[in-house]
């Protein structure tokens, strides 16, 4: 199994942490930890950070699927050592 | 309307569809959108409404619309079982980035989550499917909500968008604000373009020692209008183009430099061509695994360039060399001035052969059909010559979509309807009708298994009621084709339920008014063709084809390109079949 570090920066609206867990599921991909706040005044965007753990799809392919989202700002990932 | 006027919400809706375009729709009304409805009969004059007998029908029609006319489709459900009726349509839109948008109606917003009257939680259900979708609970939201909707399944990579409106949103007052600015922060249509100097390196790529290099042309091509392009690109550079199934009818199939459709079972040139070649020129595709055969030995010692807007497109599959992510025509464009000519003769005179040997629009590798039945591969071919390759033809799913794909001369883009992601039975005739109301000026033609064609059987009653004329052609053969030949040649024979007992065809459409044929022979067919094709209205033929005439080429489940099969004998060879029982043992389908 590996473990990624995932920030997604998103549009804050009713639905997109649906969304991204839908998609996630769909590749077969465990979120081990999730944390989501808002991060402008007037709380338009939030910034998710999760890490992840999967081993069945690359890692780039489901970050792009991801990305095509239409909330999803903006996404950095980066592989953890346990 | 007036801006700033105060107006219901179902006004509002009307308008903002009006404003986006729209002048044709089809939906089924029903409890939580009557008001909407109550409306809706007032801006005939803008929206034309269609009623299907069916949601899916509605869907599908939606969907063929979109493809024939490059415009945005529009399809409407109540809640509940409207709503989910609607899935099949949405996950086809999809799976081949077709621009629809789908509404659907949803509970008064105190009721939601109290399970109440065909209440479903129908975002929850489209979310995996859609491009992106909406819940609307104030009018005032209305005009954006639309705006966005439309322009988000038109532009960059099409795909549906799906807009739940809870019936709060109709009996609404608000002012009427067209939205002249779109905020969309995480949406661009167009993430990436390449540089000239990453269409550069293409030269050196192409330049290089014992280079066979192949062109796919996928759905993209169409969706970027990008035909003319690709064809100076490949004459320029003098690569054999093959297409896959949604990008046929994009490439001239008189062409020189035409190779065939690849694939599962496209023609038996482009299959070979592109095992034996080194570089794979991918445009506007996804390299699927009805395209690919088995994916190790379609990746094994070739080169990609991917040619694409989606940049999750990009490495998915197969190992990309030189993306040129980017719209397909403006790519292309850049590509036809920065690049050298080349030629490439003796990679040439190895596809001249094939093409000699197996030919294309060619019946060696689909013999006759027996005695008392016609072949399906025929009937098409017979269809495209009387026609002159001029017709919108839609496809159901199955064999005939394989025989329809290679046999018919397409001569115009957005001319081949097919369900090619999804692969849902009973798109064609549905699609047919869609196609035909955006395109009155063309003939439309729906070619469909029985089994298919019972699927969404009820939009005859459509047809008829708007007399569209739409030539619904029936391969009868009692059986799920496609399904037999996969129990024929890799099940051993066991033909388990797949055969079934048919209504009289001719008799069912009489009932619906509509003229009907049942033919037998090819001189009947050959008269019954000509005669429908004078009707001004909806037709029906029946072919009595042959239940045992197998498509040919086939590449059965993980198998390579190379590997496939010509006719019955190389599938059931012992070995052979024993090979592809374990294939489908560990689940390759």
């Amino acid at each position: 199994m590996t473990y990624y570090k995932v920030t997604l920066r998103v549009v804050n609206e009713v639905g997109v942490l649906a969304r991204i867990a839908v998609r996630l599921r769909k590749f077969q991909v465990n979120i081990r930890s999730l944390d989501v706040a808002p991060i402008d005044n007037e709380e338009k965007f939030s910034d998710i950070h999760m890490t992840i753990e999967t081993d069945k799809h690359n890692i780039q392919v489901v970050m792009n699927k991801l990305k095509t989202l239409i909330p999803v700002v903006d996404i950095t990932y980066e592989t953890l050592t346990k | 309307m007036k801006e700033g006027e105060i107006k219901l919400g179902s006004d509002i809706f009307c308008q903002a569809l009006i404003d986006n375009g729209v002048d044709l729709m089809f939906g089924i009304p029903g409890g939580v959108v009557l008001p909407l409805y109550d409306k809706l009969n007032q801006y005939g004059k803008s929206i034309k409404h269609i009623m299907p007998r069916h949601e899916q029908g509605g869907g599908f029609a939606a969907d063929g619309y979109a493809r024939a006319t490059n415009k945005v489709g529009v399809a409407l459900g109540t809640s509940g079982p409207g709503a989910t009726n609607l899935l099949t349509c949405i996950a086809n839109s999809m799976m081949d980035s077709i621009p629809v948008v789908y509404i659907t109606g949803q509970v008064v917003e105190d009721f939601i989550g109290t399970d109440a009257f065909q209440e479903t939680d129908v975002i929850g259900m489209t979310m995996p499917v859609v491009k992106h979708s909406y819940m609307v609970t104030h009018a005032s939201d209305v005009t954006r909500v639309v705006k966005e909707a439309f322009y988000i399944a038109g532009s960059g990579r099409p795909g549906p968008v799906h807009i739940d409106l809870v019936k709060d949103v109709w009996f609404q007052e608000t002012p009427y604000l067209p939205v002249k600015e779109l905020n969309l922060p995480g949406y661009n249509p167009l993430p990436f373009t390449c540089s000239d100097a990453d269409i550069k390196k293409l030269d050196e790529i192409l330049e290089r020692p014992g280079i066979k290099p192949m062109i796919i042309a996928g759905h993209g091509v169409e969706i970027s209008k990008a035909q003319n392009e690709l064809i100076q690109f490949a004459t320029r550079h003098n690569i054999p183009v093959v297409t896959t199934l949604l990008g046929m009818a994009n490439f001239p199939q008189g062409n020189d430099l035409w190779a065939g459709m690849v694939g599962m079972h496209g023609d038996a040139v482009a299959n070979y061509a592109i095992h034996n070649s080194n570089l794979i020129i991918g445009i506007g595709c996804r390299f699927d695994d009805r395209i690919t055969g088995k994916l190790d030995t379609f990746k094994e010692g070739k080169t990609f360039v991917h040619i694409e807007i989606d940049p999750s497109e990009i490495n998915k599959t197969v190992p990309t060399e030189l993306p040129l992510q980017g719209d397909i025509k403006d790519v292309l464009t850049r590509a036809n001035k920065l690049l050298s000519e080349h030629t490439f003769p003796t990679w040439w005179e190895i596809i001249n052969n094939w093409k000699e040997e197996y030919g294309f629009l060619d019946f060696r590798l689909n013999p006759e059909a027996r005695p008392g039945y016609l072949s399906q591969a025929r009937i098409i071919k017979m269809i495209s010559d009387i026609t002159d390759g001029e017709a919108i033809m839609a496809s159901d799913v199955g064999r005939h979509q394989m025989w329809l794909s290679r046999f018919y001369r397409f001569r115009h883009p957005n001319s081949h309807l097919s369900s090619g992601g999804l692969g849902s039975m009973g798109y064609g005739m549905p699609a047919a009708m869609g196609a035909k109301l955006g395109r009155p000026d063309r003939e439309v033609w729906a070619i469909s298994g029985d089994g298919g064609f019972m699927m969404n059987v009820q939009e005859l009653g459509t047809l008829a009621e708007f007399n569209i004329p739409v030539h619904v052609a029936i391969m009868e053969d009692s059986s799920l084709g496609m399904v037999r030949q996969w129990q024929n040649l890799l099940f051993k024979g066991n033909i388990s339920h797949s055969e079934f007992k048919n209504p009289d065809f001719v008799k069912l459409a009489n009932a619906f008014d509509i003229p009907a044929w049942r033919v037998r022979t090819y001189e009947e067919a050959h008269k019954a063709i000509k005669e429908a094709r004078k009707v001004d209205g909806p037709t029906l033929i029946t072919f009595m084809v042959d239940p045992d005439e197998h498509v040919y080429p086939m590449v059965p489940p993980n198998t390579a390109l190379g590997n496939q099969a010509l006719r019955d004998a190389d599938l059931l060879k012992d070995q052979i079949h024993k090979y592809k029982q374990d294939d489908l043992l560990q689940g390759h389908t």
